[in-house]
């Protein structure tokens, strides 16, 4: 079992830095996740780890041994690819055995393995197929068991489900999870996907052009994110926000709105720590937005009355769209709502369920708070 | 009725759009083709004033001329000598050319500039390379004391020098479908191989060269074909001499057509040949597309 550990983690291109200083330390056997929209330094982040980009600065170990500059084959580690890397002109069983034969793992010990691994994957009848003749999701598989009979303790995976259809999508996150934990490897997965990250990560770590934004277990990432990118990248649909400004009046503190002249004031009960006047930015995630009867306040909050601009029906659940402030704004309520467009509603929230945001660099004001008495793990930035 | 007339408006219309084409293709390739066919049977020298049907003759006397059958021999040794050679040539300057970090552009050029340089050039260039006392060679050879060698005036070195030559002109032009070939493999195959820590000798033989196999059949067969088409520098250099040393099927056609006037057997010749190169070409073909990977 091997820990993994980022100290500081650079990559340059020429005067560019498309990784910034990135710091984790991967336990043995932990499902870690690197999420981020494209661009933002992940891929190139697991391949500095798998060792097909050099690292410019900072050092990577691999069960406690500098790994800087070991080649790939020499770090223990296996790699599943995007596009799956298998060779077109090779069996399945053939893919499989590459590496093995590669390394020279005697014939014996090589057919066992093989044979684990299709029984394990369900493709024992596909050894003899070439990959044109496989379909996307077994193609996936037989990349998954040429990773796994290896026999690595450690696994990346770069955007392995990609270019897999919605549904083969879900059924592939379900088995790679149970593979890992069956297994017991440690596994390093890139997605863009925050669903994927969400539901699969025994922690994430959110990348925003080449700097961490947060490490942590996905529910404290989504339930305490640690700025406002975080917020909005989480969470399908993502958080609400919303500019406003801070009115200090002790337990009836909260936010001002504006609205084309008009205010609304939502109260939030005491935040320690900001400003009378301060800019700050509000927000509410979709499922924390739930209808109130006119003049029924939810307890320790405000009430917003929204015009209906879009309905999206789910069938278990309703998609509502208003604007606030100007911002298109989400609700996501259980069930099926028959309102329409031009609808008057009144929505309204929990206080505990509202996010606020510095104005000016984002960073969440609660965490910046509690931070301060040290209650939460892992917040980076 | 009234589809019938629309079906013949529409074949009329496709008919008109080849008819140009047609024309040309008509006019230059099938009517000389056949009346090649047709000429092999006939006897059409200086020495019948009209072409007489005379069977197989042209092709029966073929059988018995020892030239025919030395340039034949020639011909099949300046295949066996370049086609291989080029080939694998090519590969190489390409794996070398798609690798190199520095100065890619002139590494390409370089290798490519015997391509475009026209072949009668290159034959008086290379004539010069091989003079004998003064030639370029020659004074390089002196260093090891045989400057007096006479590469083209001598029948054992001719047959050398040419498919040297050939070689160094013809390898560059396959580069560019090799570097093709390669650069439509993944570099993830790669990465995925690095990972297994493959070296680089089993990522040739197990990834690079079988995934390369169609451009390897493609420009075999080319370099087949053109080592029985290509025969500008016989005109400058040798003129298939000395005593036929250097002379080769299709140069033995033009000077049977052109120079001894016998139609016929130029006819008979030319017959042979483009069955010989089919014949070759559709063994290549078949044989080997069964084992290679198309993607």
């Amino acid at each position: 079992m091997a820990e993994v550990e980022l100290r500081r983690i650079s990559k340059m291109y020429e005067q560019q830095k498309v990784v910034n200083e990135v710091s984790a330390v991967i336990e043995p056997g932990e499902f870690f996740v690197l999420v981020g929209p494209s661009g933002c330094g992940k891929s190139t982040t697991l391949r500095m780890i798998a060792g097909l980009e050099e690292i410019s600065g900072g050092d990577l170990l691999i069960g406690g041994k500098q790994m800087n500059h070991t080649p790939p084959s020499g770090r223990n580690i296996s790699m599943v690819f995007q596009n799956y890397a298998l060779y077109p002109h090779l069996t399945v069983k053939e893919n499989i055995l590459f590496g093995l034969q590669v390394r020279k793992v005697n014939k014996q010990e090589q057919i066992k393995r093989l044979n684990q691994v299709a029984e394990m994957l369900g493709i024992a009848h596909l050894l003899q197929r070439k990959p044109r003749e496989l379909s996307g999701g077994q193609r996936q598989r037989v990349a998954l068991g040429r990773a796994i009979v290896s026999q690595h303790p450690i696994c990346l995976m770069d955007e392995p489900l990609s270019n897999l259809d919605a549904k083969l999508r879900g059924h592939m996150r379900t088995e790679i999870r149970r593979l890992q934990q069956e297994l017991g490897i440690t596994m390093i997965y890139v997605t863009h996907d925050q669903v994927e990250a969400m539901t699969m990560g025994d922690r994430m770590m959110v990348l925003r052009d080449g700097e961490v934004q947060q490490v942590g277990r996905p529910l404290d990432v989504y339930n305490h994110p640690a700025n406002l990118f975080v917020a909005e990248f989480t969470g399908a649909p993502p958080m609400n926000t919303v500019q406003a400004v801070w009115r200090n009046n002790g337990d009836r503190s909260g936010v001002e709105l504006t609205d084309q002249g008009s205010t609304t004031f939502l109260p939030l009960g005491s935040f320690a720590g900001i400003k009378e006047g301060a800019h700050v930015v509000l927000g509410v995630r979709p499922e924390a937005l739930q209808p109130v009867e006119e003049g029924q306040k939810a307890p320790g909050s405000g009430a917003l009355a929204i015009k209906v601009q879009g309905v999206e029906i789910l069938g278990s659940e309703t998609i509502v769209e208003f604007t606030v402030s100007g911002k298109l704004w989400k609700a996501k309520w259980n069930g099926q709502w028959t309102c329409k467009r031009g609808d008057i509603l009144h929505v309204g929230f929990h206080a505990e369920q509202a996010r606020l945001f510095d104005g000016n660099t984002g960073k969440n004001l609660a965490n910046v708070a509690v931070q301060e008495k040290g209650e939460i793990r892992e917040c980076v930035q | 009725m009234e589809a019938q007339r629309a079906k013949w408006k529409v074949n009329m219309y496709a008919w008109l759009l080849l008819l140009p084409s047609l024309i040309f293709l008509l006019l230059f390739t099938f009517y000389p083709v056949l009346q090649t066919i047709i000429l092999s049977f006939h006897q059409a020298d200086l020495g019948s004033p009209e072409p007489f049907f005379n069977g197989v003759d042209n092709y029966k006397l073929m059988l018995e001329d020892d030239v025919f059958w030395k340039v034949l021999s020639n011909n099949i040794w300046f295949a066996l000598g370049t086609v291989p050679t080029s080939t694998a040539l090519a590969l190489g300057m390409a794996l070398f050319a798609n690798k190199v970090l520095r100065g890619k552009g002139f590494v390409r050029t370089a290798y490519f500039y015997p391509t475009i340089v026209p072949m009668i050039a290159v034959a008086n260039i290379w004539l010069f390379i091989y003079t004998p006392e003064y030639g370029a060679l020659s004074h390089v050879m002196e260093w090891f004391g045989k400057g007096d060698m006479n590469w083209l005036g001598d029948q054992t070195y001719v047959m050398w020098a040419m498919i040297f030559m050939v070689i160094w002109k013809e390898a560059g032009y396959f580069m560019i479908f090799y570097l093709a070939g390669l650069q439509n493999i993944s570099q993830e195959l790669y990465e995925s191989a690095a990972m297994e820590g493959a070296s680089s000798w089993t990522v040739f033989r197990r990834v690079t060269f079988p995934l390369l196999m169609p451009t390897t059949m493609f420009v075999s067969i080319i370099a087949f074909t053109n080592s029985f088409k290509l025969v500008d520098h016989l005109v400058i250099m040798t003129k298939g001499g000395p005593d036929n040393a250097s002379n080769l099927l299709l140069y033995y056609i033009y000077e049977t057509a052109f120079s001894f006037w016998d139609q016929g057997m130029a006819s008979a010749l030319t017959i042979v040949m483009v069955v010989l190169l089919l014949a070759v070409a559709a063994i290549q073909f078949f044989s080997l597309d069964k084992k290679i990977h198309y993607n």
